[in-house]
């Protein structure tokens, strides 16, 4: 899968969470998005874990903020 | 470029076809025995959905079941947003509100002291709760096991067996069977619960299954395929011996043995011969599905609709209290649009057939009654007794060889699931209509001008267990019958006018009159009809009460003339 193709997957993962349409270059964060609040974020991380296959630490879960750290998050998990 | 929300691997369509065929592939989703949060966000229901309210008392979160929730409940063609109150390990309910349900879902290794104890104060909770006003209460047990939980567990089990308004959900079993992966350490700061995401999925299907349970009428028969649905092959081409009985579909088999057992109807609907389905089953052993195990058999080359269909009017059930289990989507869709009220399984690996027995909404009973257990045999018996029909035509002489006995019951505490079952289930044989809850039927125990009287019917052929209920509200000389429930097991036998004389015999001691409410829906003309007779009265319009004369010569005429055995008044 291509870095295109994981952010693609985030953003469907993202915008399925949140009910609502997620632009693929949107720049949705937590901070910005006041339905993507705690309780969906764990949602957005169990539904991200299940579906690429890799299990983020606590610290990581806890600091993503936006897609692109999703994306790198998954990067990195798949790396180790 | 936006990527929607929405995102349904089925299109989205608003005709019974496409609802069907999205209904079959969600059982791909839903059934599965590791659960997927994803698969699960994008279903999207495109069938009606009735919404109920429920409440949830919890000290963890309870969010990440939530969500994965709505789409079981969606399956089941319900539909919530739950009120999730803060995070409370005191269950003080402040503000309550009552809602159709309430859930109590605690994380109980916070608390201290033994099992017991924690059981003890949560017994108090309940009734807290119940004098509030819940309707149901659903308790998650606990779901680690060690010496605290079992003990509290074995606590709670025994509190729910005298309690009916209270049920349990066992998120332990779940526990037992994911063992370590029921539970995600490192999540637990951010989550708010030691669960992990498969605990989390796990305990909203058996939610899911458990609330459509007690929201919604029972399962009550499957109909059952054969080829490559209880075995691998087709029993047509590969014969008695050369189908396989594979380690999947024994499972299957052996679940459909335990539903039978716990007093589900099964029903044979193949497209067979019917000589090769007899010899099937008398030649292969090792099936652990016998055909002692089915109640009809409907082997044909015709419709599986009609078969159904005749099937659930020798049962004398509605067809909505069918499940029909099938490996092929064509004949699922084929029923589906012939007897749309049937619910349809997919059987389409023996492994997703296995989890859907577990997991199917409204097939498994929250407490099997002994009435649950004796629905089988006495069906069997009704065969026998239509053949009596046929050969004896005077009623009395009817009754009088069949050695009919009746056993009336007033206010016994132990009914109450079984009063609210009749009260939510009969349609044919109610009058009123009132569908009480739980609670409703408890204000008719005990409580000053009240009364509900319960009948038992037994013969030589069957014991049919409860089979009538009477709830009546007394004013001076006058008794009103609120509500009269006859199983449509018992109907056809004759014995209606006797059956609810002994109730109120045992009810309406020293009364001058009887009046009965009445309300008229599509089903229950027989109940109004009998109403007009025994009454002399018509019963017309859409609603309304007739009323009678009464006194112990009465009763005492009408009892006198069946040879029936009554004991109880």
């Amino acid at each position: 899968m291509t870095s295109s193709d994981t952010r693609k997957k985030v953003v469907e993962i993202v915008a399925l969470v949140l009910e609502r349409p997620v632009g693929l270059d949107e720049a949705v964060t937590r901070d910005n998005e006041p339905l993507w609040d705690s309780l969906r974020h764990i949602d957005i991380l169990f539904a991200i874990e299940s579906e690429f296959g890799v299990r983020f630490d606590e610290r990581t879960a806890a600091e993503i903020q936006d897609v692109p750290q999703l994306v790198e998050a998954i990067k990195s998990a798949r790396a180790e | 470029m936006n990527i929607a929300a929405p995102v349904s691997v089925i299109p989205a369509a608003s005709d019974h076809a496409a609802s069907l065929t999205n209904r079959l592939s969600w059982q791909e989703v839903l059934f599965v025995p590791r659960l997927d949060r994803l698969a699960l966000l994008r279903l999207k229901a495109n069938w009606q959905l009735d919404i109920f309210t429920l409440n949830v008392h919890r000290n963890h979160a309870f969010e990440p079941v939530a969500r994965p929730l709505q789409s079981f409940l969606e399956f089941a063609g319900l539909e919530t947003l739950p009120a999730i109150g803060d995070y409370d390990d005191a269950l003080s309910f402040a503000g309550y509100r009552a809602a159709d349900a309430d859930l109590i879902w605690l994380d109980f290794t916070r608390y201290e002291g033994p099992g017991d104890n924690i059981a003890q104060w949560l017994s108090g909770r309940i009734q807290a709760l119940g004098a509030a006003g819940a309707r149901r209460i659903i308790i998650a047990n606990w779901a680690d096991g060690g010496g605290r939980g079992e003990t509290f567990n074995a606590a709670l089990g025994a509190l729910a067996e005298k309690n009916p308004l209270l049920t349990v959900l066992d998120v332990a079993g779940i526990a037992a069977d994911l063992g370590e992966g029921m539970w995600d350490a490192r999540r637990t700061a951010l989550a708010g619960t030691r669960l992990s995401d498969q605990g989390c999925l796990r305990s909203a299907r058996a939610l899911g299954a458990l609330l459509a349970t007690l929201l919604q009428q029972n399962i009550k028969a499957i109909a059952v395929d054969l080829d490559n649905s209880l075995y691998q092959g087709v029993l047509g081409e590969q014969g008695v011996d050369g189908v396989v009985l594979t380690d999947g579909h024994r499972a299957v088999q052996q679940k459909l043995v335990v539903l039978s057992e716990k007093g589900i109807f099964l029903v044979c609907v193949s497209r067979n011969e019917p000589e090769d389905v007899k010899a099937l089953f008398a030649a292969r052993a090792d099936f652990p599905l016998q055909a002692k195990h089915f109640v009809d058999w409907r082997v044909s080359w015709g419709s599986k609709a009609s078969a159904i269909r005749a099937a659930a009017e020798k049962l004398r059930i509605a067809t909505n209290a069918f499940l029909f289990l099938d490996d092929n989507p064509g004949e699922l869709m084929a029923v589906g649009h012939d007897a749309p009220d049937v619910q349809l399984m997919f059987a389409k690996t023996a492994s997703q057939s296995v989890t859907a027995l577990a997991c199917y909404p409204r097939l498994w009973p929250l407490k099997t009654a002994a009435t649950d257990l004796l629905r089988v045999a006495d069906s069997r018996a009704n065969e026998a007794r239509e053949r009596m029909t046929d050969t004896i035509t005077d009623p009395r002489a009817y009754v009088a060889a069949l050695d009919v006995a009746l056993e009336v019951a007033a206010g016994r505490e132990e009914t109450v699931e079984r009063l609210h079952d009749m009260s939510r289930k009969t349609n044919q044989f109610n009058i009123a209509l009132r569908r009480f809850g739980v609670k409703d039927v408890m204000t008719y125990i005990g409580a000053p001008g009240r009364g509900v009287a319960t009948v038992a019917l037994k013969d030589k052929l069957s014991d049919s267990g409860i089979i009538a209920a009477v709830f009546v509200t007394r004013h001076g000389d006058e008794v009103v019958v609120d509500e009269l429930c006859i199983s449509c097991r018992a109907m056809g036998r004759h014995l209606e006018d006797l059956i609810v004389v002994s109730a109120l015999e045992a009810l309406a001691g020293g009364a001058k009159s009887i009046r009965f409410d009445y309300r008229r829906a599509p089903r229950n003309t027989p109940a109004l009809e009998w109403l007009a007779r025994f009454s002399g009265r018509p019963v017309e319009g859409e609603e309304g009460s007739v009323a009678m004369s009464w006194g112990p010569d009465k009763a005492e005429a009408i009892l006198s003339q069946w040879p029936v055995a009554v004991c109880g008044i």
